[in-house]
């Protein structure tokens, strides 16, 4: 028996772009630059000075009866991002949306901002806040969507750093066609623009202290963003039922792990989900219309990533469209691979493929056309989107136009 | 600076400076990408310089070459 096939009914985001989809696709069909000077709770002499920051969000706007006590940044920005999506699909005044319904979060940290404050206030001989563990947890956005839309089947996090929200929809995407569930609200979320986070990432070298620059020459290193993005999954079987709006189909998922170094990016593991991806499609490479790249703009990244796609795609390679939109959104690390799906989705719909900006010359180790600097009107039957993680996580997806 | 500079590498990079010139391979030092990072950061300490890696820094293969980036850096970064 072939597996049940699984459709996108509804997209939701939060990014540097603002509130909602239409303002991350403007931004990324338009390449407005989402580098922008950052505010942090505290300056502890950051040298790196601007980020992706998402809008500030006030979950109370929202949800007039709970405390926002309650919720880290990280959850606030998954539940905007879910509301929007849920209402995409046309389920917002649904009522309770059972135990056929998971909810499926990817995010790399979690509420980072509520566990340095916390440190913060034991360094300082004060009690910590009494929320924090809940706060804290790292399934609390998990916990507080299900909530919110009385979601009483499975309910989990999957934190593989950069990959973690593509793994979200991987995994979600499985448990539908296996039968566990019918529907997933599946969220990437990350909100690491905190001071420490900043720190932190200052110390690993690969953040660009001017530009990100996605497979150009002169390169230095990524931007970092925060920001979450939300996709309800549903089987096609469901969403016909229900005669709901398609706006995508998940078609395949592919994802492995190098085993081999921390931090140094590996070509064999990053081909090999983009193959399993294809596989598990039940496509040819050369079906593909256009790439999502993971693109961070560091030096390692963009070379490993292009020799990984000349080996899927041959001496097709150069005539893909190959493009990062990450300098637009920033990497948003457990949150990219939502927001990366939704920007695809869009491309699709649109039959628009959004450029690299940024970019400056050619380097002869990015061999792919990376659409520099203009977006590109093109029909995109099949995409497929990339998201490797520090420490060798690697996963593909591949979706198809609606119709 | 050239003796801060190595003094900086030699520890971070935990490396025995003796007997090292500047056509010393940083392969032969076994000087990896971890201790690129290491290095970086006792630089921005001492000399409150941000260096990220790019591609000057990935195509330096000996000690001579690195100092060479390093120094570059430092000084643009004290003009600007």
């Amino acid at each position: 028996m072939s597996p049940r096939e699984v459709v996108v009914t509804g997209i939701g985001a939060v990014t540097v772009a603002g509130l909602g989809v239409d303002a991350l696709w403007k931004a990324a069909s338009g390449g407005v630059s989402g580098a922008n000077p950052m505010v942090l709770p505290r300056d502890l002499g950051n040298v790196i000075k601007h980020a992706a920051q998402a809008p500030d969000v006030d979950i109370a706007d929202y949800l007039p009866d709970t405390k926002p006590a309650y919720f880290d940044r990280v959850t606030a920005l998954a539940l905007v991002a879910a509301m929007e999506a849920v209402k995409d699909a046309g389920l917002a005044d649904a009522g309770p949306l059972g135990k056929r319904t998971a909810v499926v979060v990817g995010t790399g940290i979690g509420s980072l901002g509520t566990i340095e404050e916390a440190a913060y206030n034991l360094i300082q001989g004060r009690r910590p806040d009494p929320l924090s563990v809940p706060r804290a947890m790292t399934s609390a956005a998990a916990s507080h969507i299900g909530m919110a839309y009385g979601c009483t089947g499975p309910s989990f996090v999957i934190s593989s750093a950069c990959a973690s929200s593509a793994q979200a929809l991987g995994i979600a995407f499985q448990m539908l066609r296996a039968g566990m569930c019918d529907r997933a609200i599946v969220t990437g979320a990350e909100a690491i623009i905190t001071t420490g986070g900043m720190k932190g990432w200052e110390a690993m070298r690969v953040l660009s202290p001017d530009l990100c620059r996605p497979f150009s020459k002169g390169r230095n290193g990524l931007l970092l963003g925060e920001g979450s993005a939300v996709l309800v999954l549903e089987t096609a079987e469901l969403a016909r039922a229900r005669g709901a709006r398609v706006r995508a189909k998940l078609l395949g998922y592919g994802t492995t792990s190098d085993a081999k170094d921390m931090l140094r990016p590996d070509v064999d593991g990053a081909s090999e989900a983009m193959a399993l991806a294809l596989e598990d499609a039940g496509i040819a490479a050369g079906d593909i219309d256009y790439v999502n790249a993971h693109g961070t703009a560091t030096l390692l990244n963009d070379a490993t990533e292009s020799e990984a796609l000349g080996r899927i795609f041959g001496n097709r390679l150069g005539s893909v469209p190959v493009t990062s939109t990450k300098p637009i959104h920033g990497h948003t690390l457990g949150a990219a691979g939502a927001i990366e799906a939704i920007v695809t989705i869009r491309a699709m719909e649109e039959g628009r493929v959004p450029p690299t900006i940024n970019f400056l010359a050619p380097d002869p180790n990015c061999p792919v056309d990376c659409v520099p600097n203009e977006g590109r009107s093109q029909s995109i039957g099949l995409a497929m989107s990339n998201s490797f993680a520090f420490g060798g996580i690697n996963a593909a997806l591949v979706f198809g136009r609606a119709a | 600076m050239t003796r801060d500079l190595i003094e900086v590498i030699a520890k971070e990079g935990m490396v025995d400076m003796a007997g090292v010139g500047p056509d010393t391979t940083l392969a032969s030092l076994n000087i990896a990408s971890v201790d690129y990072m290491m290095i970086l950061a006792a630089i921005e300490e001492k000399f409150s310089v941000y260096i990220p890696m790019d591609e000057s820094l990935a195509e330096v293969k000996d000690v001579g070459g690195l100092l060479g980036v390093l120094k570059q850096r430092i000084l643009a970064e004290k003009k600007a």
